[in-house]
């Protein structure tokens, strides 16, 4: 991934966090896609745009079919990876909110709660 | 009318197929009072049942061809038939639970950390004792084929000595895997991985112990003159048998041995 900033940017680094981004310009704010141009500020500004913008989870080519179960797990391990990412690095945390807007859109809500309290007991099977 | 104008068998009354079939509802029925009411008497009497049966009926059979020659090429012909639709059947079988695996491992849910093998499973090593067992099936491959190549030369000592091997291969894989079983980490009961893991090769298993129990009573058919370097059937079918058997083990190793680790 690119533009690595130590400044609070938008700081995307590894490979979990690619998620639903896309590697090209879009024109109009659908909300789908963020976009990298190698400048931090602009990224940051950018998903803040991106942010205040969303309207519901868009379309993710990685789950075409009906089935989104993974679509929510993914969002889900990529916003709390996200956290943890950058509470390491000492980063501002912001651009994770897209995962935690997406998850929220398509998770059923029984889900998310099992899912906390598994992670608040040290037995959530995903890898954070 | 003193002799039959036609090459086939017409079997005598014999009261084993009834009894078979009685059996089989003693064994199924005492399933279902072990698994949900904790008792065994019935699965018991089911299985010594079957067992009883079993060995009449192909006692009966050795009787007809060995010792009393009702088996023409028509009859043996039928016999090749029937003995390679059971063996397809028993690979229909296994399919299933090669699907079950499949729909489990290529898709695995978050309740399993979305991963294959699931969060918390420690597969076994494929290259400690699955590989040394991957080996001894395909030896017993070897030998069983030997065994047959006697047996079609008239070698008697050869005959004997390979097909011991291939029983001796064969009891040896049936030990080993249940030291595996008592060594593993996980257990039936941990998540749909134990399910499929312990059903597939537990079925195996029991296939191998089947296949090995028709060889043990080939040898000692064998021993007893029963074979002609012609007409050998029974130890045939055990053979197709104990094949049938490696190759469903190969499948097995391939997937949930190495792939699924």
């Amino acid at each position: 991934m690119v533009c690595l900033c130590t400044a609070s940017g938008a700081v995307i680094s590894g490979g979990a966090l690619g998620g639903a981004s896309r590697w090209f310009r879009r024109e109009s704010g659908s909300g789908g896609e963020s976009h990298f141009d190698g400048n931090c500020d602009a990224m940051a500004e950018d998903i803040r745009t991106k942010l205040e913008h969303y309207k519901t989870a868009p379309f993710d080519s990685r789950f075409p079919n009906q089935n989104q179960t993974r679509n929510c797990w993914q969002n889900y391990l990529d916003f709390h990876r996200c956290e943890k990412a950058m509470a390491a690095k000492g980063a501002d945390a912001t651009p994770c909110q897209w995962y935690y807007r997406v998850y929220k859109s398509i998770c059923p809500m029984s889900w998310v709660t099992t899912w906390d309290e598994y992670r608040e007991e040290g037995t959530f099977p995903g890898k954070i | 009318m003193a002799h039959q104008a036609h090459s086939y068998h017409m079997v005598d009354p014999s009261p084993w197929p009834i009894f078979g079939a009685a059996a089989a509802l003693l064994t199924t029925s005492g399933l279902i009072m072990w698994f949900h009411y904790n008792t065994s008497t019935l699965l018991m009497a089911g299985l010594l049942s079957m067992l009883l049966v079993m060995l009449q009926w192909w006692r009966d059979v050795i009787r007809e061809s060995t010792f009393q020659g009702h088996h023409t090429p028509t009859v043996q012909k039928g016999l090749r038939y029937g003995m390679i639709l059971f063996i397809t059947s028993e690979v229909f079988f296994f399919l299933g639970f090669f699907w079950a695996f499949f729909h489990s491992s290529l898709a695995p849910t978050p309740e399993l950390g979305g991963q294959w093998p699931p969060t918390g499973i420690n597969p076994l090593n494929p290259l400690d004792v699955p590989l040394l067992n991957t080996a001894i099936l395909l030896a017993s491959g070897v030998t069983v084929t030997w065994a047959h190549h006697s047996i079609t030369e008239g070698n008697r000592k050869q005959a004997i000595h390979a097909l011991t091997l291939t029983i001796a291969l064969g009891l040896y894989f049936t030990a080993l895997q249940a030291m595996e079983y008592h060594e593993t980490s996980f257990s039936i009961a941990d998540s749909i991985y134990g399910s499929t893991f312990f059903v597939a090769t537990g079925f195996h298993g029991l296939h191998v112990i089947i296949g090995s129990s028709f060889l043990t009573v080939c040898l000692l058919r064998l021993i007893k003159f029963h074979f002609t370097s012609n007409h050998h059937f029974g130890f045939e079918a055990a053979a197709w048998y104990w094949h049938f058997v490696d190759i469903v083990w190969l499948f097995l190793y391939m997937s949930m041995y190495w792939w699924g680790s």
